[in-house]
C-alpha cells in the first residue's frame, strides 16, 4: 500500500514536471492546440496506468517523448481524425517578441519529419544518436533531416533575423 | 541570440493548461474504479453474444440444409428461361386475358419450384404458370391445377442467393404446363405384365407409338438414358421410378414401386 502511494506521488510529480515538455512536443507535432491537449491527456493517462519500471528520470522523459510522438502519429491515422475537419489551422499562440513568433511559426511550417528532429535537437537538447534511438531510425537519417530542416529554415527566415544555427 | 536560444525561448512562452492535470488523474481513477463492473458487464455481454451467434448459425445451417434438400431432389436442369418459353402455344391460349378463369388442367409435375422463386413477365408468348399448395410434389406426379396467372416471357428475379439454382427451379415451374386432359394421348395398350424383381413390384407395359411414353421420349426437356442400347426417359412419379423406353416399333413403360434409381437401372438391365 505504502509502495503504491510512493509510486503515485512520484508519478504525480513527473506529470507536473514534464507536462509542458509533452505539451510543447505535442503542439509541434500536431500544430493544433486541441489535438495537443488530446495527445497530452492520452500520454499521461498511459503513464499513470503503466506498470513499466523506469530506471531513471531521464528514462521517464525519453519514454514520455516516445509515447507523445506515437500518440501524435496515431491521432493522424485514426479513422476519427480522418472524418473530422479542424476548426482552424491557426495556432493562435502569443509570444513575447515578434522574432520568437517568426522562428516558432517557421518551424511549424516545416514538414513533420523535420519538425520532430529540429524540436528534439534544439529544444530538448538531444544528440543525433539519442534522437535516432528515440525515433528508432538511423543516425544518418536524423542528420540528413536536421540538415534539410535547417536549410528550409534558413530560406524561410532570410527576410527576418539572421540567426546562427 | 542564435536560433537555438530563440526557439527555446519561443517554446518557453507556451504552456499547457494545468487544469488538465487534475482531469487526467480523475480519468485514470475512474477507469480503475469502473474496471471491475465494466469487465463483468463485458463478459456477460460476450457470453450472450456467443450464445446468440451459436444459435443463429445452427438455425441458419438447418434452414440452408432444408432449402438445399428441396432443390436437390429435383436435380435441376440448367436451362435458360427464354429457351423454355419456346414451348408451343396455340393462338387460343395466347389470347387468354385472365388465367385464373380457365378450367383446371391436368398437369404433370416435372420439378419443384423453389419457394423463393419469383417471376416477372414481359410481352411475348404467354405461358401459364401453375402453383400448387404442395410445392414439394414429386416429379412425374399428375395433379389437377389451375394456372394462377398467365405470364408472357418469364424472367427470373434473382431473389435466391444461388442464381443458378433459382434459374433451374424456375425452368421447372414453367415447363410444368402440359397438354389439357382432353388432348392427353391415349395409350394403345398392347400388353401389360407385372412381376417381382429384387423384391420390387415391376410392371412392364408395351404400348403403341404416340402414347404417353412417346411424349416423354420425344420431348427435349427430359434427359435421355441408354438402357440396353435403347433411348429411355426415367422419371420419379412419387411412388416409384418409371422408365419410358423406346423399344423400336413400340414403347415400353417400366414402373417400379419403392425402388431407387439405381435399383431401377439394375432391374431394367436384368429385364433386357
Amino acid at each position: 500500500m505504502r509502495k503504491t502511494n510512493c509510486a503515485d506521488v512520484l508519478k504525480h510529480s513527473m506529470v507536473e514536471k514534464y507536462f509542458d515538455t509533452v505539451y510543447r512536443l505535442a503542439l509541434s507535432q500536431t500544430n493544433d492546440k486541441n489535438h495537443a491537449d488530446d495527445v497530452l491527456q492520452e500520454v499521461f493517462l498511459r503513464y499513470i496506468k503503466t506498470d513499466k519500471e523506469f530506471e531513471s528520470e531521464e528514462h521517464i522523459k525519453a519514454w514520455l517523448i516516445r509515447v507523445t510522438i506515437n500518440c501524435s502519429r496515431s491521432l493522424f491515422t485514426s479513422s476519427w481524425f480522418k472524418k473530422t475537419t479542424p476548426l482552424s489551422d491557426d495556432l493562435n499562440l502569443v509570444f513575447e517578441t515578434p522574432e520568437k513568433s517568426e522562428v516558432y511559426y517557421a518551424v511549424a511550417e516545416l514538414p513533420k519529419k523535420y519538425r520532430t528532429v529540429i524540436h528534439l535537437f534544439y529544444y530538448e537538447d538531444y544528440s543525433v544518436a539519442q534522437i535516432a534511438k528515440l525515433l528508432e531510425t538511423n543516425e544518418s537519417t536524423v542528420k540528413s533531416q536536421l540538415h534539410r530542416g535547417r536549410e528550409l529554415l534558413k530560406s524561410m527566415l532570410k527576410g527576418g533575423c539572421c540567426l546562427e544555427f | 541570440m542564435n536560433f537555438k536560444e530563440m526557439y527555446k525561448s519561443a517554446n518557453n512562452d507556451i504552456s499547457a493548461n494545468k487544469e488538465l492535470i487534475n482531469d487526467i488523474f480523475e480519468k485514470a481513477q475512474k477507469k480503475e474504479r469502473h474496471f471491475a463492473p465494466v469487465f463483468s458487464y463485458a463478459l456477460t455481454a460476450a457470453i450472450i453474444a456467443l450464445a446468440v451467434v451459436g444459435s443463429y448459425s445452427n438455425i441458419k445451417k438447418i434452414t440452408e440444409t432444408s432449402e438445399n434438400d428441396t432443390v436437390a431432389m429435383i436435380e435441376p436442369i440448367v436451362t435458360d428461361a427464354p429457351e423454355v418459353l419456346s414451348n408451343d402455344k396455340t393462338t387460343e391460349e395466347s389470347t387468354k386475358e385472365n388465367a385464373t378463369e380457365t378450367a383446371p388442367k391436368k398437369v404433370v409435375v416435372v420439378g419443384n419450384a423453389h419457394k423463393s422463386d419469383k417471376v416477372t413477365d414481359v410481352a411475348e408468348t404467354p405461358t401459364d404458370i401453375y402453383e400448387t399448395a404442395t410445392p414439394e410434389l414429386a416429379e412425374g406426379s399428375a395433379i389437377e391445377a389451375e394456372p394462377v396467372r398467365t405470364a408472357s416471357v418469364i424472367r427470373i428475379n434473382d431473389v435466391s442467393q444461388d442464381a443458378q439454382v433459382a434459374k433451374a427451379s424456375m425452368t421447372r415451374l414453367m415447363i410444368i404446363d402440359e397438354p389439357e386432359s382432353s388432348e392427353e394421348p391415349t395409350d394403345d395398350l398392347l400388353n401389360e405384365e407385372t412381376t417381382e424383381n429384387m423384391d420390387k413390384q415391376v410392371t412392364v407395359t408395351h404400348t403403341e407409338k404416340g402414347g404417353e411414353a412417346s411424349t416423354y421420349l420425344e420431348s427435349d426437356e427430359y434427359e435421355k438414358s441408354d438402357i440396353n442400347g435403347h433411348d429411355a426417359v426415367i422419371i420419379y412419379d412419387g411412388a416409384g421410378y418409371k422408365a419410358y423406353i423406346d423399344s423400336g416399333e413400340t414403347d415400353t413403360t417400366v414402373t417400379v414401386n419403392g425402388a431407387t434409381e439405381e435399383d431401377l437401372e439394375e432391374i431394367l438391365n436384368s429385364i433386357n
